[in-house]
């Protein structure tokens, strides 16, 4: 409300920081986990002293620190960019507590990438005992970021003991820290053993290669040896609240007895669990079959396991960017009061210049649909207004908005899913206004058919 | 120096190729070990092979059994209404429908249960079900016994104490009484 | 090594001597280890009949605990498969995985069928694993059919009734066929408890005996080599060998469609239509299943009267002498003559473009 916003039309601005997020995550785990893999393995190669594992080094660390820093380093600035324009509000507040450890971040960012390079182009000219003094340095400052993200990260779920002293090292350590640094690190490990094995995959010597993509394979045993231990440890310390949107939330009549939220931790364990099977099958006990596009293929689930999980993780913090505090449309939980009794539109400095310019009743309403809905809803795209409000008029529609401005879990359900919707009453009339504009087709649609059920509907069954 | 360690390097890996394989035939695993300098570090060498074969077979059954999980649940019957409501009383019948020295069976929620209208004209009420291997019990109008057909248990009408054959307990007894002209059966 | 005295290998070797002593087991795998999968870049597809059968393992596995809670009964079908989905613990995730699993593997059957067609895998001495390969396939698409109804909800009923009364246009049995299978002249009780029958006894016992006989013939005469490794030189053939290096792969390859499948069933479940009610007006835009859409949409496009025989008669003949080429192309096409071996490719490139083009076309209508 503070800032302008980027409207995104069809996908949402909520997608454009998604997807250049998953990608950053993959990146970021493969620096990480591959920066730990590059040291553990050159010190096996020091100490066989064995040149073809060095060789295999060499080309594996020339694609791994191209796509480490120039599409780490894209990406990550591309979150920022992103971030700032779709959901200012929130960034501001993330940046503002946290201005001291996003310093620290940037300058083990510098170092890690530092390190890279000189690790990369120091292949051969410096000698053996220092190139590896080097990998292990890249390694611990890759660690180190990590280590300050998570923080950050980890906070927005669970703020702990900062909601109350605002002190920021308590927001960094907060509780659900070692539990997801733990599952983070493991993740990292599996990853980078993946995309070792895909390099290893291309060796030509089959011994050797056979050699390597086993000693990959077994990179992939300590997440399921100890990962269970940490999610465990990670899921007693997120709030009640977020675990009962897992198993009741968003979605869970019509298609059973499961929301699509479990049904993405139930994927995501599936797909862990048959990740385990294929690395044992696969590259463990079958090393010499193990080729090229199986090796793909692997890395591709792996991906899509850390992707699923990632998400879900996004979701448990709904509807908040920090949990419990501010809500993930930038509006702060204690203000929610004080506008719905003032108004929002004469609150935040752009919206309040905007509201002055803005002429007639619909204009009011979608301004207000912009700074509070925007940040989840698109109008026809992604999770689709004109889809949502369905057949409602503008009656309707004005009733349902006021169960959202409520705030006690028990007339108002979808507390736990959506902000409090912060308006007063004649905001609330602007915003039913422009939202009866959106599914004028529908409700044209349903006036036609009269009470029949949806046919479309009855035909997708078909299939 | 270079050369030994790299043939330790290979000779490792082939062994673990050999020992698995030989395990898969089910022969003795490497019984004809290298009896060389070398044979201290290739047994190392094998036992870390065996604990990675173990550690990733442990693994990976345990990930398996997790599937099996939901196929226990999805096979756990789900609470239904019927054993959910218990029932606590019931009107059985007309009391002119049971005359003195006639018994009913009938259903009382989740088992079955036995009305009793005795000659000396009181009502008793038990939970239908022998105590010896669980058949359902019946009243004998021509003995004036509640009697099991299964293995001949024989109960006594007014108390349900077990009087012949095989019953180890007396029948669990539930309260009958008459409220306007109806029996009505309810626990104790 | 210190070897203790009930060390897992001991006890390992011994089971082995034991089982050794009592089964053929040298035999078997001689037989296992014989088999050998040419190399070469076609080997793709060799990969195929495994899927299938892998989820043919997933459909029992489903089959049986739906069965569990399934009652074929028509007032208590639709209402018990609605249990399952929604009071069940994970039903919805069976239920679901059943009916994309049945899908997943009609589609893997497709490919495995055009692919074995165009390598010509059929030509002698294979005949007999195209004919129980064609047979299966025939059975699967009866297990389609009959599954369909089972939830006896609104499009299943309606594609169940005009499904049987395509079958009646057959001449002289269809009318009696159509009776028989439905049990009478309406779809009702009779033809639920009849479609259940075949659904889970009678498909599955003929469906366990071809295929022992499918895969024993794959056995004895080895995997089908297309003609452009046939024709290589001895020294630049390359093969591995089944067990257990093929197998590994395949188990890779399992798991990968596996994966696919709990995707498609967590992301997308299976749903359920209201009740089927047999006097209500058929919902618009009904179709069948994706796999019998082709002929749906042929016999729909075949005019009401093609000279003095009906539209729906000369489809059904038509579609028949397709299959019926599919039955006796062995023996067309045996291999001697390019000219045939030519007339058969271009025989499966007609079916395939035609199967595609019409079944676009019944989507998109």
């Amino acid at each position: 409300m503070n800032y302008p916003l980027w409207v995104v039309p069809h996908i949402g601005g909520t997608w454009v920081i998604g997807i250049i997020s998953i990608i950053h995550v993959f990146i970021s785990h493969f620096a990480v986990g591959g920066g730990i893999f590059l040291a553990f393995a050159e010190e096996l190669a020091y100490k066989k002293n064995d040149d073809r594992i060095y060789d295999f080094l060499k080309q594996h660390s020339r694609f791994f620190v191209l796509l480490t820093t120039v599409a780490g380093a894209i990406t990550g600035v591309g979150i920022w960019f992103s971030v700032s324009l779709v959901s200012p509000d929130g960034l501001a507040s993330l940046i503002q507590s946290f201005t001291l450890a996003w310093a620290e971040e940037y300058l083990f960012f510098v170092a890690e990438l530092a390190t890279a390079f000189a690790y990369y182009y120091t292949w051969d000219r410096i000698s053996k005992t220092e190139h590896l003094f080097l990998a292990r340095l890249y390694m611990i400052f890759s660690i180190f970021t990590l280590v300050i993200i998570n923080g950050i990260l980890t906070f927005m779920l669970t703020p702990g003991k900062w909601m109350v002293n605002h002190y920021w090292l308590d927001g960094v350590f907060n509780p659900t820290y070692f539990p997801s640094l733990g599952i983070r690190i493991l993740i990292m490990l599996a990853i980078a053993g993946m995309y070792a094995l895909v390099t290893s995959s291309r060796i030509k010597e089959p011994r050797f290669r056979a050699f390597m993509v086993r000693y990959c394979a077994k990179w992939l045993l300590p997440v399921f040896i100890l990962g269970p231990i940490f999610m465990v440890w990670f899921l007693t310390q997120i709030p009640q609240a977020s675990i009962d949107t897992i198993f009741t939330g968003i979605q869970t009549s019509g298609v059973g007895n499961f929301s699509v939220l479990a049904r993405a931790l139930y994927l995501s364990m599936v797909l862990s669990g048959t990740i385990l099977l294929f690395a044992y099958f696969g590259p463990y006990l079958n090393p010499k079959a193990f080729t090229f596009r199986i090796a793909i293929m692997f890395m591709v689930c792996g991906l899509a396991v850390t992707g699923t999980t990632e998400w879900m993780r996004e979701m448990l913090r709904k509807p908040y960017v920090i949990y419990g505090y501010l809500y993930s449309n930038g509006i702060h939980k204690d203000d929610v009061q004080t506008i719905s009794s003032q108004g929002f539109l004469n609150k935040g400095k752009w919206a309040s210049a905007l509201a002055q310019h803005a002429n007639s009743e619909e204009e009011r309403g979608e301004l207000i649909f912009r700074y509070q809905c925007l940040a989840c809803h698109t109008a026809d795209g992604y999770r689709s207004m004109k889809k949502l409000l369905g057949a409602r008029d503008e009656e309707a529609i004005e009733n349902f908005l006021q169960i959202l401005r409520k705030t006690d879990p028990k007339s108002n359900n979808y507390t736990g899913i959506m902000p409090t919707l912060a308006v007063n009453d004649a905001e609330l009339k602007s915003l039913a206004k422009y939202l009866s504009t959106i599914n004028v087709e529908e409700r044209h649609h349903a006036e036609q058919v009269g009470a029949k059920p949806d046919v479309k509907e009855n035909a997708s069954t078909v299939q | 120096m270079s050369e030994s360690q790299d043939t330790n390097l290979i000779d490792a890996t082939e062994k673990e190729n050999t020992a698995g394989k030989k395990e898969c035939a089910g022969c003795q695993p490497c019984t004809n070990c290298p009896s060389s300098m070398e044979e201290q570090e290739a047994d190392e060498g094998m036992d870390r092979a065996q604990f990675f074969r173990a550690a990733f077979a442990c693994t990976a059954m345990c990930w398996g059994g997790v599937t099996l999980l939901p196929i226990f649940m999805y096979l756990n019957p789900p609470q239904t209404e019927e054993t959910k409501s218990k029932v606590t009383s019931l009107e059985v019948c007309k009391l002119s429908e049971l005359p003195k020295g006639t018994g009913r069976n009938f259903r009382f929620g989740s088992f079955p249960a036995l009305v009793i209208h005795t000659d000396d004209g009181q009502l008793h009420a038990f939970k239908a079900i022998c105590t010896h291997l669980g058949c359902t019990v019946q009243f004998r109008t021509d003995k004036q016994d509640i009697y099991c057909a299964c293995h001949g248990g024989q109960y006594d009408p007014s108390t349900g104490k077990n009087i012949a054959g095989p019953p180890p307990k007396p029948l669990p007894a539930l309260k009958a009484e008459v409220i306007n002209d109806m029996v009505i059966v309810s626990r104790v | 090594m210190v070897s203790h005295p009930v060390s897992p290998q001991k006890f390992a070797a011994r089971l082995n001597a034991f089982l050794r002593e009592r089964l053929p087991l040298e035999e078997l795998q001689a037989l296992a280890e014989k088999k050998k999968v040419p190399l070469h870049k076609h080997s793709l597809w060799y990969y195929l009949g495994g899927i299938a059968g892998m989820l043919l393992g997933v459909q029992i596995v489903t089959g049986l605990l739906l069965m569990v809670y399934y009652v074929p009964e028509i007032t208590s079908a639709h209402a018990s498969i609605l249990k399952i989905n929604t009071q069940i613990n994970f039903g919805w995730f069976v239920r679901s995985l059943h009916s994309w699993g049945a899908n997943l593997m009609i589609l893997a059957l497709f490919v495995h069928l055009f692919s074995t067609y165009f390598m010509k895998a059929y030509r002698k001495p294979r005949e007999l694993t195209w004919w129980t390969g064609l047979a299966l396939m025939g059975i699967c698409l009866g297990f389609g059919f009959t599954g369909y109804l089972l939830p006896w909800d609104d499009v299943s009923f309606f594609a169940t009734k005009i499904g049987l009364d395509v079958a009646s246009k057959v001449p002289f049995a269809g009318n009696l066929i159509a009776y028989m299978l439905r049990g009478g002249d309406a779809v009702s009780q009779a033809t639920i408890s009849r479609f259940f029958v075949i659904h889970v006894a009678i498909l599955p016992i003929l469906l366990i005996g071809l295929l022992g006989g499918h895969l024993l013939m794959v056995q004895v005469h080895n995997i089908s080599e297309p003609n452009s490794f046939k024709n290589l030189e001895p020294a630049e053939k390359t093969y591995e060998k089944f067990f257990p290096t093929f197998f590994l792969k395949d188990i890779l390859v399992w798991i990968l469609c596996l994966n696919a499948l709990f995707g498609l069933t967590m992301l997308s479940p299976w749903s359920l239509g209201p009740e089927a009610d047999p006097f209500a007006p058929a919902p618009i835009g009904i179709k069948p299943e994706w796999y019998f859409l082709a002929p749906f949409q042929f016999l729909k496009m075949m005019p009401a009267m093609v000279g003095p025989i009906e539209g729906e008669l000369v489809g059904l003949v038509l579609m028949s002498l397709v299959a019926v080429g599919f039955v006796l192309v062995p023996t067309f096409d045996s291999g001697a003559s390019t000219a045939r071996s030519r007339a058969a490719t271009w025989f499966g490139i007609v079916v395939v473009i035609s199967f595609a083009v019409l079944s676009i076309w019944g989507v998109l209508s």
